[in-house]
Order: structure tokens, then C-alpha cells, then sequence
């Protein structure tokens, strides 16, 4: 997979409108390298975040957006691009980063189980309508620039911005992986891990600050990259099994290609249009999916 | 060995345990029988752990060997008392090894464990042998009972909580899983709590009886001197049970 990896950069690399011969690997690097890279980081974030959310509730419908994390973000990019200020800082959006970490605030001391993730849908519900409430009474130039954001736009991507998000990921998805046993003990449910002693408490709080921060981190960086965070983990449990010693750094890995790959669809495939990055995820990865759950028992 | 006094657990709506004082000693097999709702559940998960502590919901005291119970980490606490439901399934792709290695981290290093803690010893003896390497979500309800029941012997606790544990096993494997679970208790590496709606099992193994109704525990002591006519009856009103809890 690493070698997969290495080949989707390389494509990454090379799609678009000067072709391989004619420049040097200066000038291409400069143009694509950095979003290639903030690609491969912010599909790890997602796909580790979503891992670890869907262990926690023990349900395969849990994604890195279902806790309404990043419907703080959105409201972060609106409310920024209503005042007209950008607020970049190498590539991350300050906006929806802050947006993201407040939202993220109420989980740590919410209640547990089923009623979270219910309080985590009511949040992301209360952030979409002030959202839209935002939309309604600003001026639509200052907000195009947010909803451009709202679909995922990987174009302000700087190699260092991307180079932090790529180690951020990674160190995170190691720190966390070394709590793997008590992960795959949650797929049984809680009151399973419960018995077998799993310090619950603890280990829900340190999952909910880990995934909410790869959540605003990946969103603050290229905005709601939807399905990567719902699909990868599937995929990777499926095919690898579900031990997630193994299942953690296989995702962050695949998360980051499927991203990198996404990309160079959505650049090449209408060049020079260039589609919103969420839409190639959700538009290739819904059939794709589709098509090989039918095969299995699991969804 | 597990000790608990006047133990509560109270919930807005009342308390769904009341003031109960039992006591746990290693090689005995208790069978804790009562209506629905009677806070049979309830009971087990507080004395287990499984349930938060501290919490404003508890009152009591719990102790294991003269320690304090709820001081100590859950994770010892899973080695040596084994809450086991009736339900062991999960929307994820697990295989029956996978689920029932899990008990293996309540395994505290250092810590002396009895042989049936052995993951070969917990397959063979729940007979999962042929069905180790299936995935959980392809069993029956009944098989997967069992695989929750070798899950709890490789937690190496030495005394299990089985709330309804046997509730859809073939009637040959409750009756063969109990006796030898019975063989444990004899040689005195394990205790058992059974909670049955089956007044047969119920009334097989028991050493001791708890007769539970609305919170409280209304009797308890040797078999027949609790499954008799006389207490059964103000549990359970509506029919005469007595001859169904005869044990041979």
C-alpha cells in the first residue's frame, strides 16, 4: 500500500496541464506537491477519526462529521466569510478551526452511549441553521468564498501547512494506536468492554479530544471532505480484519491515497474545471462501496 | 470472599436495589431467582462493577477479601468477578477467537490465575473449537452464548455473574455446560451466580438461593428451604412453582 501510495503521488503530480517532459520537477512540485501532500494528510485525519469514532459507539454509521464537529467549522468559514476576513495562516482556515474545537467543547461533558452521539447529530443540526441563518442575511460575494470551502478546496494548500497535517495525523493515529486492544474490545459495545474491565470513562474522553482534533484539523485545512472518514475504515476492516493495531495506521494510509487519488479525478477528469474534492469522494466512493457491501454480511 | 452491605441503587424513579447484604464464598453456586423486574440485573452489575462507580446512585459498601471493592481497578475487578449478559453481538466483522481473547485483558500480570482462564481450556470447554475462526454475526443466538461464556472464563475471575447466560442454548448444552461449570464450583476455583427463568436450571446446581422481589432481597438459603410453596408463592402470585424448582 505504500508503494500504491508513492505511484498516486507521482499521478498526482503529473495530472494537469503541463505534462511531465517539458518542465522540471521544480515547477511541478511547486504547483502540485504541496496540495498532493495536504491531500495524503487530511484523508488520514479523516479515515483515523472515523475509526476511532465508530469503535467508541460501536456503530458502523458513526463518521468523522457525525458528532456535528465540523458543522462547528462550517459555521467558523461562514461567519469569517461574512466579515470578510480570510484568516489563513499556512493554509489553515483560523475560522473553522475555532469553530471546529468549540463544537467539540460540549461532547467532553455530555452523556454517554447513544444519547452522545444523539447530543453529537443535535449540535451538527444547530450548527447547519445558524449556518444557514449566516447565509441568509450576509451578502452573497463575501460567502462564496465559505461555500467553495463547504464543498472541499484543497487550493490553498502550502507544503509546510501540509507537512504539519501529515505528522499531525501520523503522531496522533500512533499515540492513540497504543490503546488498540481496549478499540477492539469497544466493537462488542460498551457494556461488553465494561465487563471486561475497559476503563470506559477514561478511555471515551481521550477518543472524543483525539478525533475532534483530526476533525478540525482536517477541516481547517480543506473544509468538509465528506465519505473518506465513513468508507476507509469499512474497507480496511473488511479486508484486513478488525484488530486495530492494524486497522489504525492501514487507514491512515489508504485515507490519505483515496484523497490523493480523488484529487487528481477531480482535477483531470473536466480539466480545466476543477471539481470540489468532496463531491469526487462522495460521487465515486457511494457506488463503490455499494457495490462490495452487497457481498458481505456486515454493513 | 465478594461481601456486600446494604447496598442500594437508586434511580429518579426509586431504588431498583434496596438495602441488600449478600455474600460471595469461593466454590459455592447460587442461584438468584425473582420476578421481572425484581432488580436482579441491577443487582449483579453493581456487585460486578459494571455499572460506574462512584456514582450518586450507589449506596452501600462492597467488599473483596476485606478491600474495599469500588477502590480498586476495573480491570482487576474484571479478573476476579465476570458480569456476563445474555447478548454478545456486534455490527463490526469479528471472528469468535477475536471475542473471546477479549477477556484477556482483564488478565493482571503478576496475579495468579486458575487453569480456566486458558484460551484452549475456555474453547474446549464451551465446545467452540470447530467455530473459532467464524464470524460473530453468522451464529445463532444460542452459540453465541457460549462464545460469551468462554469470554468470561478467560477473564480467569473466580466468581461468575450468568444473567440469563444459558437463556438460548440448547437444552442439552445447559444442562452439560452447567455441570461442568458444577465440577469448577466443587473443586472450589469457582463460584456462580445464575440468574434463570428456567426454574429447572435454577433449581439443579444451586448450593444457595437469593429470592429477590421489588429491590429487596425476601429470602435466601439452601434450596428448599426458599423454593418451597410458601415464599415462591408471595414472589410470584399468579401460579404454584414450587414442584418446577425440584432439583434431583
Amino acid at each position: 500500500m505504500i508503494l500504491l501510495t508513492i505511484i498516486a503521488m507521482g499521478l498526482a503530480l503529473s495530472i494537469g496541464e503541463l505534462p511531465w517532459e517539458e518542465t522540471h520537477f521544480e515547477t511541478l512540485w511547486s504547483l502540485r506537491g504541496g496540495r498532493a501532500l495536504l491531500a495524503l494528510g487530511v484523508g488520514g485525519c479523516l479515515a483515523v477519526a472515523g475509526v476511532l469514532l465508530q469503535a467508541l459507539f460501536a456503530n458502523p454509521l458513526c463518521e468523522p462529521y457525525t458528532l456535528g464537529v465540523s458543522s462547528g467549522a462550517a459555521l467558523g468559514a461562514v461567519l469569517t466569510g461574512a466579515l470578510g476576513w480570510s484568516g489563513l495562516l499556512e493554509g489553515i482556515a483560523i475560522g473553522p478551526l475555532f469553530g471546529a474545537l468549540l463544537f467539540s467543547v460540549p461532547l467532553l461533558f455530555g452523556p454517554q452511549g447513544n444519547r452522545l452521539l444523539l447530543m453529537g447529530v443535535l449540535i451538527s443540526f444547530f450548527g447547519s441553521s445558524l449556518v444557514a441563518l449566516t447565509l441568509a442575511l450576509s451578502d452573497v460575494r463575501g460567502v462564496s468564498q465559505a461555500l467553495i470551502w463547504l464543498l472541499g478546496d484543497l487550493s490553498r494548500a502550502t507544503s509546510s501547512g501540509a507537512i504539519t497535517a501529515i505528522l499531525f495525523g501520523l503522531i496522533t493515529m500512533l499515540w492513540v494506536r497504543r490503546r488498540h486492544a481496549e478499540l477492539d474490545i469497544l466493537l462488542l459495545g460498551e457494556k461488553q468492554a465494561r465487563s471486561v474491565g475497559v476503563p470506559i470513562r477514561s478511555l471515551r474522553r481521550e477518543i472524543l479530544i483525539t478525533s475532534s482534533l483530526l476533525v478540525a484539523v482536517g477541516v481547517a485545512f480543506c473544509g468538509m471532505v465528506g465519505f473518506i472518514g465513513l468508507v476507509v475504515p469499512h474497507a480496511i476492516r473488511k479486508w484486513q480484519g478488525s484488530a486495530h493495531k492494524n486497522v489504525l495506521p492501514m487507514a491512515w494510509l489508504l485515507g490519505g491515497l483515496s484523497l490523493v487519488l480523488a484529487d487528481c479525478v477531480g482535477r483531470g477528469f473536466f480539466s480545466p474545471i476543477e471539481i470540489p474534492i468532496g463531491v469526487v469522494t462522495a460521487l465515486m466512493g457511494v457506488p463503490l462501496y455499494a457495490i462490495w457491501s452487497l457481498r458481505s454480511p456486515h454493513a | 470472599m465478594l461481601e456486600a452491605r446494604n447496598l442500594s441503587w437508586c434511580q429518579s424513579r426509586g431504588a431498583l436495589v434496596a438495602g441488600v447484604s449478600v455474600t460471595v464464598s469461593l466454590g459455592e453456586w447460587i442461584s438468584l431467582v425473582g420476578p421481572n423486574g425484581a432488580g436482579k440485573s441491577t443487582l449483579l452489575q453493581v456487585l460486578a462493577g459494571t455499572l460506574e462507580y462512584p456514582s450518586q446512585s450507589f449506596s452501600g459498601s462492597i467488599s473483596w477479601q476485606h478491600q474495599d471493592w469500588t477502590q480498586l481497578d476495573s480491570r482487576v475487578r474484571a479478573s476476579r468477578v465476570a458480569y456476563l449478559g445474555s447478548e454478545l453481538e456486534s455490527l463490526f466483522p469479528l471472528r469468535v477467537i477475536d471475542a473471546v481473547s477479549a477477556g484477556q485483558f482483564a488478565v493482571v500480570p503478576g496475579q495468579q490465575r486458575p487453569r480456566s482462564s486458558d484460551l484452549r481450556f475456555a474453547l474446549s470447554f464451551c465446545e467452540l473449537e470447530g467455530l473459532q475462526d467464524r464470524d460473530l454475526a453468522t451464529l445463532s443466538g444460542g452459540e453465541r452464548q457460549r462464545v460469551l461464556l468462554a469470554r468470561g472464563l478467560v477473564q480467569g475471575a473466580q466468581v461468575l455473574f450468568l444473567d440469563e447466560t444459558f437463556g438460548k442454548m440448547d437444552l442439552d448444552y445447559q444442562f452439560e455446560l452447567g455441570a461442568r461449570l458444577q465440577k469448577l464450583t466443587r473443586e472450589g476455583v469457582l463460584s456462580v451466580v445464575l440468574v434463570s427463568h428456567d426454574p429447572s436450571l435454577s433449581g439443579r446446581f444451586a448450593d444457595r438461593v437469593w429470592l429477590m422481589n421489588q429491590g429487596r432481597l425476601v429470602a435466601e438459603g439452601q434450596p428448599d428451604k426458599v423454593l418451597n410453596e410458601e415464599s415462591l408463592s408471595r414472589v410470584f402470585p399468579r401460579a404454584s412453582l414450587a414442584s418446577l424448582f425440584k432439583s434431583e
